[in-house]
């Protein structure tokens, strides 16, 4: 058994400061983002935590037109599944993208983390970006 | 595996599912309402103090009737205490699950005859208030602060069907095309007009009218709600209870010469959020369970003569008719364009016009299927009847897939 605990807290505190957490299994290596404390993959309880680099492509997104009421100012607005690099895939909000023109947002586009307080809540989220070729 | 008692249906009864018309009355006075129509189903009658135990399937009391206790409520308003009673909770699936647990009461031999049954008292609130309430059954920590919400994540995973498949938000309209026409013939439905006829009546309001379904589908009044889910791929917020009488095989016939038997049945669960599933175009909950329940009664998906499947959205009875094994994976959508789930199809959906017409009080909905399926089974389900109809399956996924319930019914 891990002597780490994997809480929602601790994975919101790090991402307060930017960092997204997962955790890594000592016995299989499978990858969680966010960390759990079981492993999904062989049932092993001894996980290490794990920075992601936080990159990832779009999997899929909706945009919201009927929010729940603390969104209720913030709609439309665009939530999507992204396929983080590490090779898991985890929920955030899209912004900087157009939410009345969903036909142009392509899924596949590179995305990275970006964090928003909002409601008193530190949300994930994903901006676009693209790599610079070298 | 097989249950140690056989269990059969021997009555069923249900409110109409409505967004109007129960305004006046609370989550159990509606359960009661379902509960005598469910006795007086009983072709031989039934002694209402035969009843041993009373499991009720309701999602979320607490946000809409600032009511928890639901068991000993509904138990104390039929008149039946100090039989026992409680309350089961699996999101969407709730009744499902008040099924589930009767069925394993009566096979572990702990009683002969029970009631099962759901309700979900939901027109109490705002829209916007009803959507915070049925997020819930989502991962409060992961999904929603991004801004989840439940038609947003079955539009997550429509978008990710339609990359994968090729396929387009006008395919899937064929879905609430057939509910709509279904619905049409069930007068337990919220909804009983063609799409054609809504869209004329709300038009007319507005200086529109319409030649086909399609043009009211892509007009404005089906308006966006989570892209590209509009308002005709979503089922809507209703009031209603239903409800089921379960006997142990042995004493069925004290009540009915032809019981409706409980062949498979099973229940599984997948991850709570969406993201750490395995896929996005397929529930695995509704594979496992469907598995499980076939093998249990012996069938195959081609044995089945009518389904009631979970479409809380459009996509939902896509994924739904393509993961209990009806159709290849991808061939859902052209399944239905082609009507090959429609009343006369080889594989009729949702006959009574699923969640999308008939209604969807969350927790009334999983026993509000087995109604369907007691009906269509007994030859008592009027225009929309499937000749010879003789087994019969119900589908019923709590929130968007982690968890289901698939049950095998035959005459």
């Amino acid at each position: 058994m891990s002597k780490e605990i994997f809480t929602a807290k601790t994975f919101f505190d790090n991402l307060k400061e930017k960092r997204l957490m997962g955790s890594k299994c000592k016995e299989c290596n499978a990858l969680f983002v966010p960390s759990r404390p079981v492993c999904l993959q062989c049932g092993s309880t001894n996980l290490e935590w794990i920075e992601s680099k936080g990159e990832g492509s779009l999997e899929t997104f909706t945009v919201i037109h009927v929010p729940p009421v603390s969104l209720l100012t913030k709609a439309p607005y665009v939530v999507g599944i992204v396929r983080l690099d590490e090779g898991v895939s985890i929920m955030g909000r899209i912004i900087d993208v157009d939410p009345t023109e969903p036909e142009k947002i392509e899924l596949g586009m590179r995305v990275k983390v970006v964090v928003i307080e909002e409601n008193e809540k530190t949300v994930l989220a994903f901006k676009p970006f693209t790599t610079r070729s070298t | 595996m097989s249950l140690a008692r056989g269990v059969s249906l021997v009555g069923a009864g249900m409110t109409r599912f409505h967004h109007r018309i129960h305004q006046d009355k609370s989550g159990r006075e509606l359960f009661n309402e379902a509960a005598e129509k469910a006795i007086e189903s009983v072709d031989g009658g039934i002694d209402r103090r035969d009843l041993q135990a009373v499991f009720v399937g309701y999602f979320t009391p607490e946000a809409y009737e600032h009511q928890g206790h639901i068991g000993a409520q509904v138990t104390d308003w039929l008149g039946l205490c100090p039989v026992s009673g409680w309350r089961t909770e699996s999101a969407c699936a709730s009744s499902a699950y008040a099924f589930l647990t009767g069925v394993l009461a009566i096979a572990s031999g702990l009683y002969d005859v029970v009631l099962v049954g759901g309700v979900e008292k939901m027109t109490e609130l705002s829209t916007e208030q009803v959507t915070d309430a049925l997020s819930m059954a989502a991962c409060d920590d992961y999904e929603l602060p991004p801004g989840a919400t439940f038609p947003g994540l079955y539009a997550l995973l429509a978008q990710a069907y339609f990359k994968k498949y090729g396929a387009t938000w006008e395919q899937l309209q064929a879905v609430p095309i057939k509910s709509h026409h279904n619905g049409s013939l069930n007068s337990n439905a919220q909804f009983q007009e063609e799409i054609i006829d809504i869209g004329n009546r709300w038009g007319a309001r507005r200086g529109l009218s319409f030649k086909d379904n399609m043009e009211v589908l892509k007009s404005t009044l089906n308006r966006m709600v989570a892209y590209p889910l509009r308002l005709f791929d979503c089922c809507p917020i209703s009031d209603g209870a239903a409800t089921a009488i379960l006997a142990a095989d042995d004493v069925a016939k004290k009540y009915t010469d032809t019981p409706i038997k409980i062949k498979g049945v099973s229940a599984t669960t997948d991850n709570l959020a969406i993201h750490d599933r395995t896929s996005l175009t397929s529930l695995r909950a509704t594979v496992e369970a469907g598995k499980r329940a076939f093998s249990m009664a012996g069938m195959k998906p081609k044995d089945v003569d009518v389904a009631d499947v979970h479409d809380c959205f459009t996509i939902a009875e896509i994924l739904a008719i393509e993961d209990l094994g009806f159709f290849k994976r991808g061939e859902g959508i052209r399944a239905v364009e082609e009507g090959i789930t429609s009343l006369k199809g080889d594989i009729p959906i949702n006959t009574d016009g699923g969640l999308k017409c008939k209604g969807h009080p969350a927790g009334a909905t999983g026993v509000g299927m087995i109604h369907e399926i007691w009906k269509q089974l007994r030859g008592e389900a009027g225009k929309r009847q499937i000749s010879n109809a003789e087994i019969g399956l119900l589908h019923n996924v709590g929130g968007d897939g982690a968890s289901c319930v698939v049950s095998i019914f035959s005459r």
